[in-house]
């Protein structure tokens, strides 16, 4: 028999899925400030946060929600290297495939940006930005200027890449969007609409106002760290059902297996 | 599914990690308690001792100050320590060494409280016969009054006797009559009691009575003292 912990742990299985987003106040309103500023004749758009706030999901859902009224590209994951960028980047511009032993004349795809300018407004929403080098960031700087295409550009916030940011594109990003971990009163929703969704009501219920104070402390706001401590709590809690159900109060989720499954993260240590 | 044993043998090392500094805690606080217990019972118990030590004092000082009154000296008090405790007992010292030496021949008023002080029966006795070579000399009424209240409680034949004489001097024959009836009580062979009652009853009047009564003791005496009394009242001596 399946125990009704395996539906949990799988709901925060961490993917970018935008069927698994889950709208809660923060997210909500950063999607909004997105949306709102493609509207704008903007050239970069910086969205940056922490990993695990909920960028590369924001940046799904855009693609998903927009797809069907603007000219919108996700690019999940960095190129290898620049001729791969730019025979992704091509195919989106030209709507065809690179041809086999043909290199990108660069100065004649700007060329061909600037000449779609007012006709074409193409939108690429690039992930994980921090991994491009310099060289193919100067390139999207330049390709920027067309204003044939819009970048938005997803990047992890740490101080050094902050910087980074700044210096190349202090003149060109128009708008930035923080994204934030979250508060534990988002996250406590964030678990509780996981769980629904899933109809797992009871499970939900039985995850009490302390036990969501403790998941905060130890995943401190983070969603993708939030995933990885419920996945783990529910994987225990799976373990005790099947094999030692004594072990565990269906009511209440034990504060217990809640520090056990810190533990085994190495959220805390002994 | 990893192994669950080690999982919770280290959340069990990780919370009593956690809680050892409530034990710790929990201990200090339970030690500290004990001690504040046992240094509140320590102070409770030296309080009452420290108090029972200090009227001992003061109770010696009082005894001295008695003592010391008997004597008319003024001594200072040995045990207080306080310098302004000393200077009020020595005031009180003086005090009553002063009152009693108001009257210094007014020795009565001063036997019954050395009695009371003192409260030991051995020396009771000896101090009664004190008293009546002291009562010879005195003239306050009052010590009289001291001596009858004395023989309702002692029924000494003495005191009996010291008060019939008394008043028989005094001139006071109604009381000298009494006086030597409850001495007769005591001791009815005591010749001494008897002449003082016919004596009485001779000068407040009853002079056949007397005669009558002095004739039929003679009779069955043949008492020397008597048969003169007898002839000075015949005789119109007495």
């Amino acid at each position: 028999m399946k125990s009704r912990y395996t539906a949990a742990k799988n709901a925060f299985v961490d993917s970018v899925d935008v069927e698994d987003y889950i709208e809660i106040e923060s997210s909500m309103a950063a999607y909004a400030q997105l949306e709102h500023s493609l509207e704008k004749p903007l050239k970069m758009i910086l969205l940056f946060g922490r990993p695990g706030t909920g960028k590369s999901i924001l940046l799904n859902r855009a693609q998903q929600k927009l797809k069907h009224n603007k000219e919108i590209h996700y690019f999940d994951t960095p190129a290898i290297n620049e001729k791969e960028f730019f025979s992704k980047l091509f195919k989106v511009i030209t709507q065809k495939d690179l041809p086999r032993n043909t290199e990108i004349n660069f100065p004649v795809l700007v060329d061909y940006c600037k000449s779609l300018r007012g006709k074409r407004e193409m939108i690429v929403l690039l992930d994980e930005a921090q991994m491009y080098g310099p060289e193919v960031m100067e390139k999207i700087r330049l390709l920027s200027d067309s204003r044939a295409i819009k970048f938005v550009v997803s990047l992890h916030k740490t101080e050094d890449e902050d910087l980074i940011a700044k210096e190349h594109f202090q003149s060109r990003i128009w708008e930035v969007i923080e994204l934030k971990n979250a508060t534990p009163q988002d996250q406590a929703v964030y678990i509780h609409k996981k769980l629904l969704k899933k109809n797992l009501f009871e499970i939900a219920n039985s995850i009490l106002e302390k036990n969501m104070k403790l998941i905060h402390k130890f995943s401190e706001g983070n969603y993708r760290e939030c995933n990885k401590l419920m996945f783990t709590i529910f994987e225990i809690c799976e373990y005790y059902d099947e094999n030692e159900p004594n072990k565990i109060n269906y009511a209440e989720l034990p504060q217990k297996i809640i520090e056990m499954a810190a533990l085994k993260l190495g959220y805390i240590h002994v | 599914m990893y192994d669950m044993k080690p999982l919770e043998e280290k959340w069990q090392k990780y919370r009593n990690k956690k809680l050892r500094p409530w034990f710790v805690a929990v201990g200090v606080l339970m030690i500290f308690s004990i001690l504040m217990a046992v240094f509140w019972e320590n102070l409770n118990t030296q309080h009452p001792s420290k108090s029972a030590q200090l009227p001992s004092p003061v109770l010696v000082e009082e005894k001295n100050v008695s003592q010391e009154a008997n004597t008319s000296k003024i001594k200072k008090p040995a045990l207080l320590d306080a310098a302004l405790d000393e200077l009020q007992i020595n005031e009180r010292i003086k005090e009553k060494s002063e009152t009693k030496n108001e009257n210094p021949t007014d020795i009565l008023v001063d036997v019954p409280i050395l009695e009371d002080e003192e409260g030991t029966d051995e020396q009771a006795p000896a101090e009664r016969k004190k008293i009546h070579l002291d009562i010879l000399e005195t003239t306050n009424a009052s010590a009289y009054q001291d001596v009858e209240k004395r023989f309702l409680v002692s029924r000494d034949i003495e005191d009996a006797l010291f008060l019939a004489n008394s008043y028989y001097d005094k001139g006071n024959y109604k009381k000298a009559e009494y006086w030597s009836i409850q001495a007769n009580k005591i001791d009815s062979e005591m010749e001494e009691s008897f002449l003082i009652f016919v004596k009485s009853k001779i000068k407040l009047g009853y002079k056949n009575e007397g005669i009558s009564i002095l004739k039929s003791y003679i009779e069955r005496r043949n008492s020397k003292e008597a048969k003169k009394v007898l002839q000075q009242v015949q005789g119109g001596i007495f």
